[in-house]
């Protein structure tokens, strides 16, 4: 009974304002989750200039928290009104929108709620229990092999995410670029600064998240007039009982697929930059593949809503094993939370169990509360979330969320160039939007690109034969191989996809 | 909103064969190229200017900005030659995309002008009055109309919004060029009654 997360625990209920944060981090979480258009990411951008000011351990649950409970929240509006609140929820929909349409969205947003704590709670044990044996070996690693890591991540990344992978790569590069705009670390030369002297400090994380998460889907929001005076409509509820909770059969029915899509969701999660919303659809896809004749897929099937949000959920803990562990973000979300981190003074990396460990620990238990919270308000209140959304109409949130940006933005430095910074990361935004650009690959990069030069600088110190170092080490070839290998699979999917598209016959 | 559903290709749903997606993802593919080679020729211009550092050991501070812009600029002419294939063997004339930029200029850019007339008038007048003239405005934009949402709602956010940042977390207030006043002593008695 000595492990630190009894120490995590005692951290965290000894603290009212990190419980506090904890709740409020959740209740937030789930009502941006469930707005469409207003992601996890955005959310979490839009609070970090308010971490600022919080305690450390505070402003991580905080943040945390919110990127949790979001991955659920999700799910109450693609069951509800067939719109998707964030993009892991968009496989929820697919069997939680029928079964809306029969009246069975009680039983949908219960299994929904069910299947996410579960899948969640597996990946926060692992995470607990797991990430430190891992933090183990990767402290080992010197400066070449966390190079390949970098590089590998990179690759995954841009290659992975996305619809093209040649613009993903493009997207990677250029989160790397802008992000060593700024005094050079080492020899404190000038590097694209154009002259500017606010650019000297680099440019600001804050700025880059809160313009190419939010002002950006405003743009899009503003441009796509048709979206803003949608109505949602809550459809009526079936007057049969078991129609709106899970039976016996239901559940039991649904644990196998459950258990896989946990499964799934944790080891995708694991990879950097993948994130939640290849998992859903992995896990679904999956599920039906693996389906019995009886099952009623695309016409309501709750095994699918259980395997989509098993799958999604799972993601949350198992992403931050990445992060604590090597310093590579397993999500945007993760890579946010990475970045409040460094803002309170703390090097992420294997050292951190060591040199942090009540924070962490405490981090962690905050993760086992805000499941145990959001299961709670999702199973007894997801209807009342449901019936906010559909009363606040789009065309009033974002006129506020914009304005919240401008002043949140303003209050990290009282400058004013800050917010000029987020509006021009706003059209890069909308440009990577319209155009089918990676934003995820490009803010991971861009804040993991100081990190990769830092490691390949110090690589090349210790070399006596310039980038071999990079050669002689196993590790390091390791990696390196896997990223040859990545890109290689998936030069190879290309190319099959393009020739089936090709003999395919092209529809009238 | 919908949100984005791309992930569902990557684990292997249907590729559309339509020849009007792979043509407009043709030109897309070959102007979004086109400026991100402008933008990567600027960087790598910018990156010439980077000094030598004279007691530097190892690598100088520009081979690694140096190296990202040769990738990028090699992958973007990839980008380019793979689209410009593309467009040349469909026989694809530019132009058709007229909406797409109408919105730009008639939504998109209205909305950036807010952001920065607000910064101007920040400048002028201090905050609580442009941030309640700049949300009345963006909810007129997005399509709000009448007394309570173009009046009342931004009245009341802006007090809300300024006793947040600038009573509660002290925010710094940079005096305006017009108008010019110290919130002290606005927020000097509240902070004391929470104990602030």
């Amino acid at each position: 009974m000595d492990h630190p997360i009894f120490d995590g625990i005692v951290t965290l209920f000894s603290s009212g304002w990190a419980i506090f944060y904890a709740v409020l981090g959740t209740t937030i979480g789930l009502l941006a989750g469930a707005t469409p258009g207003l992601t996890a990411s955005a959310a979490i951008s839009m609070i970090i200039p308010l971490s600022f000011y919080l305690e450390p351990l505070s402003a991580l649950i905080f943040v945390y928290t919110i990127g949790k409970a979001a991955s659920f929240g999700g799910s109450i509006p693609a069951i509800l009104f067939n719109t998707p609140g964030t993009p892991q929820a968009s496989a929820t929909q697919l069997e939680g929108y029928p079964l809306t349409r029969q009246g069975k969205q009680g039983k949908a947003l219960k299994m929904a709620v069910l299947a996410s704590a579960l899948g969640d709670t597996f990946s926060e044990c692992l995470l607990i229990f797991g990430a430190a044996f891992i933090a183990i070996y990767t402290s080992r690693m010197g400066p070449p092999e966390i190079f390949a890591v970098y590089c590998t991540a990179f690759v995954i990344i841009g290659s992975v995410i996305g619809n093209s992978m040649v613009r993903g790569l493009i997207s990677t590069l250029l989160g790397i670029l802008l992000a060593i705009v700024g005094l050079d670390p080492i020899s404190s030369m000038p590097r694209f600064t154009f002259d500017v002297n606010y650019l000297e400090t680099g440019i600001g994380l804050v700025p880059v998240l809160l313009g190419v998460f939010v002002v950006s889907e405003i743009f899009v929001q503003i441009a796509d007039r048709g979206a803003l005076g949608t109505e949602r409509m809550l459809s009526k509820k079936s007057d049969v009982p078991e129609d709106n909770y899970v039976t016996w059969n239901d559940f039991k029915r649904s644990v196998p697929v459950m258990a896989k899509s946990t499964g799934m969701g944790t080891i995708i999660g694991m990879l950097p930059g993948v994130g939640a919303s290849a998992a859903c659809f992995v896990a679904y896809a999956e599920a039906r593949r693996s389906g019995k004749p009886e099952d009623k897929w695309g016409e309501g099937e709750i095994k699918g809503v259980a395997a989509a949000e098993a799958a999604n959920n799972s993601v949350s803990g198992a992403n931050l094993i990445p992060l604590l562990t090597l310093g590579i973000p397993g999500s945007v979300a993760a890579a946010l939370l990475g970045g409040v981190f460094l803002i309170h003074g703390m090097n992420i990396g294997p050292k951190i169990f060591v040199e942090e460990q009540a924070t962490i620990y405490g981090l962690f238990a905050s993760g086992l509360l805000c499941i145990a919270v959001y299961f709670v308000m999702g199973y007894w209140g997801s209807g009342i979330i449901g019936r906010i959304i559909a009363k606040v109409p789009v065309r009033v949130i974002y006129p506020f969320i914009f304005i919240t940006s401008i002043v949140a933005v303003y209050a990290l430095r009282n400058t004013l160039f800050d917010v000029a910074m987020m509006c021009a990361f706003g059209f890069v935004g909308y440009f990577f939007k319209k155009f089918d650009y990676s934003l995820p690959a490009f803010i991971i990069a861009f804040i993991l690109g100081p990190g990769a030069e830092r490691a390949l600088r110090q690589a090349l110190l210790l070399s006596q034969d310039g980038a071999m170092i990079f050669l002689e080490r196993p590790m390091a070839v390791f990696f390196i191989l896997l990223a040859v290998l990545v890109i290689g699979v998936r030069i190879y999917q290309t190319v099959k996809q393009d020739s089936a598209g090709k003999r395919a016959p092209v529809p009238e | 909103m919908a949100a984005r559903v791309g992930s569902a290709r990557a684990v292997g749903a249907p590729r559309g064969n339509n020849v009007n997606r792979e043509t407009m993802s043709a030109r897309n593919e070959f102007i979004s190229g086109l400026i991100m080679l402008v933008v990567t020729v600027i960087f790598y211009v910018a990156s010439l200017e980077i000094e030598e550092d004279p007691f530097g050991v190892g690598m100088q501070p520009y081979v690694f900005p140096r190296a990202i812009c040769l990738l990028i600029g090699a992958m973007t002419l990839l980008l380019l030659i793979t689209s410009g294939v593309k467009l040349r063997r469909e026989g694809i004339q530019f132009g058709g995309g007229d909406g797409e930029i109408r919105l730009l200029f008639v939504w998109v850019l209205p909305m950036a002008l807010i952001a920065f007339g607000y910064l101007g008038l920040i400048n002028l007048l201090q905050y609580f009055i442009p941030t309640v003239a700049a949300l009345s405005a963006t909810l007129a934009l997005f399509g709000n109309r009448g007394v309570k949402w173009l009046l009342v709602i931004p009245l009341i956010s802006g007090v809300f919004y300024y006793a947040i940042f600038f009573g509660i977390f002290r925010l710094l207030e940079p005096p305006g060029l017009l108008i010019d006043y110290d919130n002290y002593y606005l927020f000097g008695p509240m902070r004391k009654l929470l104990g602030i």
